[in-house]
């Protein structure tokens, strides 16, 4: 900036010192041109009629004009007739000749200046010449204290604008630093205390009506709504974690009353039963369980609350303790399942609604009576045929309307045959690219492992689900329930 | 307020006319006014002062007994520094203010060449220089001559005197050291002429500004002329310059005889010398020689030496423009001031002239028909149409125990 300025200020300079010699030198010229003819005219009749003194008289009037340095008449011989030379005539004029008719001029060097010589000839130059010489230092030193008056001005108002300019970026930048380094101080703020307003700052908006003003608004602003907005957060985490604390409790009763020893019974050997149940949340909707209503008949469900989360829970907690309570009166399923609706039903204000499957299993014979309120057919993997989803007729899931009736299903399961159970969470399943994981894809794996234990079979069915879905956050709970017969045995 | 400046006006008015009564010659209608302007201040001012002094004595005296048919001889004096402008200005002055009945005792060339427009100028009124102390040829001839009036001889009669007598005792290469102005070009005018008469020429000259001091050095003029193998010096300035001038030729070994001419001033130029010489325990007063347009003072069996030195004794004398400065009040004779005696003689001579005759004439008229006038310093005093020239004798003087003295051999200066 500062080189840049002085470039300017230097070539304004040098074209103003330059237009100053050009001009000051003509008018110079134009001035002695003028002196020396105006010498040269009258100098006839003098040089004709009159003596040397009185010559001298008129050449010593033009001493007094500024800029003369000196006047000399020479006469036709050569010889300086009449001169202002002091202390004598220097030889540098000595050699100065003008032979035409007209007005000639030439700048000379002197010992310590240099003159212009202007000579103009006296009767066609017959009678000699007048010269006159034009002080050229007077120019030079002109144009020197311009150019020194030029660049001290220039130099002054450098100066101002670098003052000016100093104190306006001080004024701006001052207030801008402060703000700064108050925004960094901001990063480090406890904002969980409640803390005063830096005056400073507050200060700084009541005063500056400019952009400065506004910004330490702006920042104002930010903290106020930061510190409201941590308030905030600091409020619903703390409700959050309360929240979680509850969930985790509910999971932990959930799971209570889940069955998850397994084997259930292990002095039964006439069948084999495992169950795993995965939810989606803390708290799921999904649930299973069974249990012997009588010496051989095994119970079974598998369900699916409509909702997840706690209320969910509830509302299968609700379910299980209802099936639970009148399973052990007598009922068939279909019977059970068209009571346990018509409880649901009445006063369902949360509208929510339960899909399941279930069924009593006689072990003696591997004979199963089964319900499926609007649940996926579960898959059966006899021994002599392909493993496939069972074909049920599928009725309405319960809890949605009080008198619906319920389908009675009948199946048999050979010795060494599975029937498995599981909830949407298992095929609908997803992945990045939101593919399901698809009724196809489980049957093809419980075929391929279809002489696994049951407890494999499931864990390797869960494997799959988590390398498909490939860490996409679980949606839906995941329950799986297997059931297989064995029979008597032999032993 | 204004009431209070008008009053303090009018004060200062009547303190300036009471002023003017009680210091300056009383003016009365009829009397002969007289202008004059001269240096009273500067360098050159003893050549007014003294030219002032020598006329006043002889005014003083002419008025003390009867005047010119009772009326009073009164000079109006201006100073004009020995320079030009100021000269032309106080003219004006006398002539359209003052209605003064013609000029008197003019100093310098430079200021006389450029006053002489200004009597062509007034020319109806009949305005007539007298006697100016210059021996420049412009007031000598056409187209001026008529309008002025000399009594001493002219720088060119002084100068070709000077060189004549130089070549006389064989020394032929004359340097010269001039004012550079109207009145050096005269000299050196003067210088040349006679130089080529002989078929000689200039062998070297030097030049100074008018106006300068006694303390400047000249050496560079001295060097110049130094570097020349010259024979004598004629020196056509005034007496501080001169007298610098002589000095620093001394200095420098300069030798050879400088010369000056009248209008130094010689007492003046004596007066630094010896002052000098006593400092320095020098002789600068050696090889000089200065000619004289008037005879010397110290002839006294001449009528005029004895008049003028009565008559200079008795004139109260005081500066004309300052009435504090005594430089020049103690009285000691010289040839300017004698030289001033002289012009006021003449000058009465052809006022009584006119007075007396019958017949009306200008004062032209009858300047022009004095023929051989004796004014008691033995040359007789004539003009006519043609010459307004009222002397021609130059005398030739050099210092002896510390006075001037004439010449009475230059081949003590023989080559």
């Amino acid at each position: 900036m500062i080189v840049l300025f002085g470039v300017i200020a230097w070539a304004t300079s040098v074209l103003s010192v330059l237009t100053l010699n050009k001009y000051l030198t003509e008018e110079y010229i134009s001035k002695g041109t003028a002196i020396s003819e105006s010498i040269a005219r009258s100098a006839v009749e003098i040089i004709l009629n009159r003596d040397a003194s009185t010559a001298q008289s008129i050449i010593d009037q033009y001493m007094e004009s500024s800029g003369v340095s000196y006047v000399y008449v020479v006469d036709n011989k050569g010889s300086i007739i009449s001169h202002t030379f002091v202390p004598g005539i220097p030889a540098e004029v000595l050699h100065l000749t003008n032979e035409s008719e007209k007005t000639e001029f030439v700048t000379i060097k002197m010992k310590a200046y240099h003159v212009i010589d202007i000579s103009s000839p006296i009767l066609a130059g017959v009678m000699g010449y007048v010269h006159v010489g034009m002080d050229k230092d007077i120019i030079l030193n002109r144009i020197l204290s311009t150019f020194l008056r030029q660049q001290a001005i220039i130099f002054i108002i450098f100066l101002f604008s670098v003052f000016l300019a100093y104190y306006l970026i001080n004024r701006i930048s001052k207030p801008l630093i402060r703000l700064t380094a108050y925004a960094k101080e901001l990063v480090a703020h406890d904002f969980s205390s409640p803390d005063e307003i830096s005056a400073e700052i507050l200060q700084l908006k009541m005063t500056s009506r400019d952009e400065i003003g506004a910004l330490a608004e702006s920042i104002l602003h930010m903290e106020t709504s930061l510190n409201e907005y941590v308030t905030r957060l600091i409020e619903t985490t703390t409700a959050k974690e309360r929240i979680e604390s509850e969930l985790i409790v509910a999971r932990q009763i959930q799971m209570s009353i889940v069955k998850k020893t397994f084997p259930p019974f292990p002095h039964r050997s006439e069948f084999d039963i495992y169950a795993v149940i995965e939810p989606a949340r803390e708290v799921g909707g999904d649930f299973y369980d069974f249990f012997f209503i009588d010496d051989h008949n095994l119970f079974f469900i598998i369900g699916d609350v409509s909702d997840k989360g706690a209320p969910a829970s509830l509302f299968m907690a609700v379910t299980r303790t209802l099936i639970r309570a009148m399973a052990k009166d007598g009922l068939k399923p279909d019977q059970l399942i068209s009571r346990v609706n018509q409880e649901l039903s009445l006063d369902n204000e949360s509208q929510m609604f339960v899909t399941l499957f279930c069924g009593v299993m006689d072990t003696q014979t591997g004979v199963i009576l089964y319900v499926n309120a609007g649940h996926n057919p579960p898959l059966i993997m006899p021994l002599a045929s392909e493993v496939t989803y069972l074909e049920t007729i599928p009725g309405i899931s319960i809890g949605i309307i009080e008198d619906a009736s319920f389908h009675l299903g009948r199946l048999v399961l050979n010795p060494g045959e599975t029937l498995f159970m599981y909830t949407d969470g298992v095929t609908e399943a997803m992945n990045w690219t939101d593919e399901l994981f698809s009724e196809e894809k489980l049957q093809s794996i419980v075929r391929t492992n279809r002489d696994a234990s049951l407890e494999d079979l499931i864990s390797t069915v869960m494997q799959e689900i988590e390398r498909f879905s490939n860490d996409v956050p679980q949606t839906d709970d995941i329950t799986m329930l297997a059931l297989r017969f064995d029979g008597e045995k032999s032993e | 307020m204004r009431k209070i400046g008008t009053d303090i006006f009018i004060v200062q008015l009547i303190v300036c006319v009471l002023m003017l009564f009680s210091f300056s010659p009383e003016i009365v209608a009829g009397d002969y006014v007289i202008g004059m302007s001269a240096p009273f201040t500067g360098p050159s001012k003893r050549l007014g002062l003294e030219l002032y002094r020598g006329s006043m004595a002889y005014f003083h005296h002419i008025n003390e007994n009867g005047g010119i048919n009772g009326s009073k001889i009164v000079i109006k004096a201006y100073d004009d520094g020995y320079n030009p402008t100021p000269a032309i200005k106080n003219t004006i002055r006398l002539v359209e203010q003052d209605a003064a009945m013609l000029l008197f005792n003019y100093v310098g060339t430079p200021t006389v060449t450029r006053i002489l427009p200004l009597l062509k100028n007034y020319d109806e009124k009949q305005i007539y220089l007298f006697f100016p102390f210059t021996g420049a040829q412009p007031q000598r001839e056409p187209p001026y001559d008529r309008f002025v009036f000399n009594l001493r001889a002219s720088y060119r009669q002084e100068t070709k005197g000077l060189v004549d007598n130089l070549i006389n005792i064989g020394r032929n290469r004359i340097g010269i050291f001039y004012q550079a102005d109207a009145y050096g070009r005269s000299g050196w005018d003067g210088v040349r002429r006679a130089l080529s008469a002989h078929g000689l020429q200039i062998a070297a000259e030097a030049t100074y500004r008018r106006g300068i001091q006694y303390t400047q050095s000249l050496m560079e003029q001295v060097n110049i002329l130094k570097k020349v193998d010259i024979d004598g010096v004629i020196s056509i300035g005034s007496y501080a310059a001169c007298a610098a001038f002589i000095r620093d030729a001394r200095d420098a070994g300069l030798t050879q005889p400088i010369a000056n001419l009248s209008f130094v001033g010689s007492e003046s130029l004596l007066d630094l010398l010896t002052e000098i010489s006593k400092e320095k325990g020098k002789d600068y007063t050696k090889d000089l020689i200065n000619s004289q347009v008037v005879p010397s003072y110290e002839e006294s069996s001449l009528p005029a030496v004895q008049e003028y030195k009565k008559l200079i004794q008795r004139y109260p004398f005081t500066s004309p423009i300052n009435r504090s400065d005594d430089t020049s009040r103690s009285f000691k004779p010289s040839f300017v001031s004698f030289e001033g005696f002289l012009n006021a003689k003449v000058l009465v001579e052809i006022l009584l002239r006119r007075t007396r005759s019958i017949e009306i004439r200008g004062l032209k008229e009858t300047v022009e028909t004095v023929r051989n006038l004796d004014i008691g310093i033995e040359s007789p005093v004539s003009f006519n149409p043609n010459k307004h020239q009222g002397l021609n004798k130059i005398y030739y003087t050099t210092v002896k125990n510390n006075r001037f003295i004439p010449i009475e051999s230059w081949k003590v200066w023989e080559k």
